[in-house]
């Protein structure tokens, strides 16, 4: 049977032996990518189906991850409060069919 | 279809903020569409920190850019493109790659962020690796905003010394 974690991706950042990215440097930056000094992380990936970012899941995460039922995927943040205001769920897959759709009338 | 490797030996990237022109060799890699219907998948990202002696916070991003190389566009010194098979067959309309070229320079887009890449180059290692074509950065066409990405480092910290591949699939 098909799991959806089959699909995640994988991360690895090992700084278990550099000093690492703590969460000052990371928030200079507006980066939410903490990795301090003599850690390493290893977790899953997804990418948003709307936009393609890469999210790094959070174990730690408590608020429910937006799955959309229309394109069977999952979305970032910011692409979830879209479809939740508009309805409208586009994927990335839908945009690049339309664009080659549209070259191929153009031939 | 036909998975290729894009690899930099060694490289200290300069921080450049979006939608700023980036110096050729001073970023590790592009990946721009070889035709204007192209599609390129990117499977894989590793970056090895290679710095000798002092902490060097490096935020690396992969994004799409919002201006795409042009002109005669090439690899660096210690750069290499190759592809994962021996056996793969030349594509007609090979995938532009590098980090060199003459005319303009690629942008990072604001809004085209893919992947925040970041590690501590004093002894950090970063490695990101898509389990199915669907979880893979989709790049298509040649043009912006969709037909270019590149790998840079963002504003901030102290960019070190690093190593780095990105495997690339052109269908």
């Amino acid at each position: 049977m098909f799991s959806k974690r089959e699909a995640e991706g994988y991360l690895l950042v090992d700084h278990t032996d550099s000093p690492g990215i703590s969460a000052e440097q990371a928030a200079s930056v507006r980066s939410h990518l903490v990795v301090p000094g003599g850690t390493k992380l290893e977790t899953a990936t997804y990418n948003c189906t709307n936009c393609e970012r890469m999210i790094i899941l959070n174990p730690l995460r408590t608020r429910e991850r937006y799955y959309c039922q229309k394109c069977d995927g999952y979305h970032c943040d910011d692409c979830a409060l879209i479809t939740k205001l508009t309805g409208v769920c586009k994927t990335m897959k839908q945009v690049i069919e339309e664009l080659l759709a549209r070259m191929a009338k153009a031939i | 279809m036909a998975r290729r490797i894009q690899a930099q030996t060694t490289l200290t990237p300069s921080a450049y903020a979006d939608t700023t022109n980036m110096t050729d060799a001073t970023y590790p890699h592009f990946l721009q569409g070889g035709s204007p219907t192209q599609v390129n998948k990117i499977w894989e990202i590793s970056l090895n920190g290679q710095a000798a002696s002092s902490s060097s916070p490096t935020f690396m991003l992969l994004s799409r850019d919002s201006q795409t190389a042009s002109s005669a566009n090439s690899t660096s010194a210690g750069q290499t493109d190759q592809p994962l098979d021996f056996a793969t067959a030349a594509l007609t309309s090979a995938a532009q790659v590098g980090t060199t070229n003459t005319a303009s320079k690629p942008q990072r887009s604001a809004t085209g962020h893919l992947a925040n890449c970041s590690l501590n180059a004093f002894g950090g290692v970063y490695f990101w690796r898509a389990n199915r074509a669907e979880e893979c950065f989709t790049m298509v066409s040649a043009t912006a905003p969709l037909g270019q990405s590149s790998l840079s480092a963002f504003t901030g910290g102290t960019p070190g010394l690093i190593g780095s591949h990105l495997i690339y699939e052109s269908m």
